[in-house]
């Protein structure tokens, strides 16, 4: 991993790129049910006597030259004579830290709607900003009141109400998203022994308010919002509720209720609330540990081996990073499904004699493709090295238990310290007395 | 023979080398059984015992106050199989033992240290490392990237009586 350092005066200068880094830490998270926008960072410690001023920003690059974060530099201190220890935050940190004006906006775009809130917030705080927006979402229209707010607050309503999520990890913008229900397999050979799976409370029901505006002016009793140019508007409210049928009756009540986010009205709340049942409905959330090389970052759909035959998937909402040469994460997952599974078993056999066997747990529907392994045996003092007559098997998982068979030949056989060739490819003999031996599959 | 930043000691001495292969604290147990080395690089140590003449006294003090600066490292050169290697090393304890005769002479003698690489001799990129996968083992049953093994040494002996694919003898 290494770090790039730029002052920003209006043009950003890069000042210097560190390599010598004793010590990272880097835990991006996204909240995909929309309730908050986590202020994502990182601290970084580097052998340096350099100084280096806040207000600039610095990359995060791991040694494939791959961008992992782009934040503001909100502190820069010596720890000691050789070691600075930075640290930088998002965007989101920016706005914040922005207050933004109460308004009324009927059936205004998405995109104008965002726009201003960037836009304000770039005014407001002197760094520039930029934000991009799923094609998906650019229809969407926001009827609503935005109350006294910070920038952070107003884009959390937005990509609420729109049904996005707000990343700021691996990019260098602020990236409105939806919900990707594409699924990212995480091998069982990279994912650390052992996951964990909570059960949290069961969610009896979500209550959401609808709110109508009309401007006028307020009776005593009425309900009103004031804009900022002194506007008001007078509010009515509805409620909607979804009960979870999936509670037991005996569920002690647990209602979650989406109250004052006055962009809910009577078009969009039934569908804001069925999205976020698949959140609070559902109790399951997973804890584990994989190599991550930057391959599944929070915000994906991963699914992951919770034991050798249960397999569950479900959105990562956090990965706290640990590097080595590669990297490693703790992720947590919501909205976890199980995810139906069968066995495959492959039996290794010579001449009818089974020489190795591996099984494998696999969603069903899966499209493997697994190659079939050298295999070393000591069998009645031979060792044999055998090879196979296939390089890999491929199929199509389905439920239950499927039994296959790989063929192999006799490749090497070692006995007495003496080595018989007896199926091989090619031998070479170099110079240095090195023998190559190249065994491929026999077709 | 060694030196220490330029200075070679043609003197007595034993030289012990260890190579630590080094692995990050991400290495552990995964799901699967297997364990996941995350090879960070392979980091020479040597250990260097001298046995300076008496009439060396001299180069005795030099050697002991280089080794004793405290510095992040110094420049070694040390054996290395047919030949020597440069390496940056760190040493953290130089120790000797301080002699008086029945005569009344005094000498110190016997300096010991151990001097660990700051960088890896042999080490692998991320790059090399993702491509590759990891590192491979050194029993020749596992697959590799190919499928070409190296067959040399002591214990394998390449027979002159073999058949191959097409069984035909040689």
């Amino acid at each position: 991993m290494y770090i790039k350092v730029y002052t920003y005066d209006g043009l950003p200068e890069l000042i210097g790129t560190y390599t010598e880094i004793t010590g990272l830490s880097y835990a991006p998270s996204a909240d995909l049910a929309g309730a908050s926008i986590p202020i994502n960072e990182f601290q970084v410690d580097i052998h340096t006597t350099d100084t280096i001023e806040i207000g600039g920003y610095a990359e995060l690059y791991d040694d494939l030259d791959n961008l992992w974060a782009q934040y503001w530099i909100v502190y820069a201190e010596h720890i000691d004579q050789q070691t600075l220890r930075l640290r930088a935050q998002s965007d989101i940190g920016i706005l914040d830290k922005v207050e933004l004006l109460a308004v009324y906006v009927e059936n205004a775009s998405v995109t104008s709607v965002l726009d201003d809130t960037i836009l304000w917030s770039t005014i407001g705080s002197v760094v520039p900003m930029t934000y991009s927006l799923d094609s998906s979402l650019t229809s969407a229209t926001i009827t609503g009141f935005f109350p006294h707010q910070t920038a952070r607050e107003r884009l959390m309503w937005i990509a609420f109400t729109i049904g996005g999520y707000v990343k700021t990890h691996f990019n260098q913008t602020i990236e409105i998203l939806p919900i990707d229900n594409t699924v990212t397999a995480i091998p069982i050979g990279d994912t650390y022994w052992k996951p964990s799976i909570t059960y949290n409370s069961w969610v009896t029901a979500i209550r959401g308010h609808a709110y109508t505006f009309a401007i006028g002016t307020p009776s005593t009793t009425d309900t009103y919002v004031e804009d900022w140019i002194g506007n008001t508007y007078i509010v009515t409210e509805t409620t909607i509720t979804i009960q979870n049928q999936n509670a037991p009756e005996a569920a002690p009540e647990n209602v979650v209720d989406i109250d004052g986010l006055y962009l809910l009205n009577g078009n969009n709340i039934s569908s804001v609330l069925s999205r976020l049942t698949a959140w609070y409905f559902n109790r399951t959330e997973v804890d584990f540990d994989a190599i991550n090389n930057g391959a599944y970052i929070p915000g994906d759909k991963v699914q992951v081996h919770l034991d050798d035959e249960k397999i569950a998937s479900g959105f990562i909402t956090s990965a706290t990073f640990a590097f080595g040469l590669q990297a490693k994460a703790k992720m947590h997952l919501t909205g976890v499904e199980d995810v139906e599974s069968g066995k495959l078993k492959i039996l290794y056999k010579y001449n009818g004699v089974q020489i190795g066997k591996k099984v494998y747990s696999l969603p069903v529907g899966y499209t493997y493709t697994i190659t079939n392994p050298y295999i070393d045996k000591t069998m009645n003092k031979h060792r044999y090295i055998f090879r196979p007559l296939a390089e890999s098997i491929t199929g199509t998982m389905t439920s239950g238990t499927t039994t296959v068979t790989q063929n192999y030949a006799v490749a090497l056989d070692l006995y007495k310290s003496v080595l018989h060739i007896i199926s091989v490819d090619s031998i070479t003999e170099s110079q240095d007395q090195t023998t190559l031996i190249t065994i491929g599959v026999i077709a | 023979m060694f030196s220490i930043d330029g200075i070679t000691w043609d003197i007595p001495c034993s030289i012990e080398r260890e190579a630590e292969i080094s692995a990050s604290d991400i290495s552990g147990l995964m799901l699967d059984r297997s364990y996941f080395n995350d090879v960070l690089g392979t980091y020479m140590s040597y250990t260097v015992r001298i046995a300076v003449p008496l009439d060396m006294r001299d180069e005795y003090t030099q050697i002991y106050e280089a080794l004793t600066n405290p510095v992040d490292g110094h420049l070694f050169v040390m054996p290395y199989n047919d030949s020597t290697i440069e390496i940056t090393a760190r040493v953290s304890t130089v120790s000797d033992v301080y002699v008086r005769l029945a005569g009344g002479q005094v000498y110190w003698k016997g300096i010991e240290f151990t001097c660990v690489a700051n960088y890896p001799t042999k080490a692998m990129t991320l790059g090399e490392m993702v491509v590759t996968g990891r590192a491979p083992f050194p029993d020749v049953s596992e697959p590799s990237q190919g499928d070409s093994y190296t067959w040399d040494g002591d214990e394998w002996v390449v027979s002159v009586v073999y058949d191959d694919a097409d069984n035909i003898y040689y």
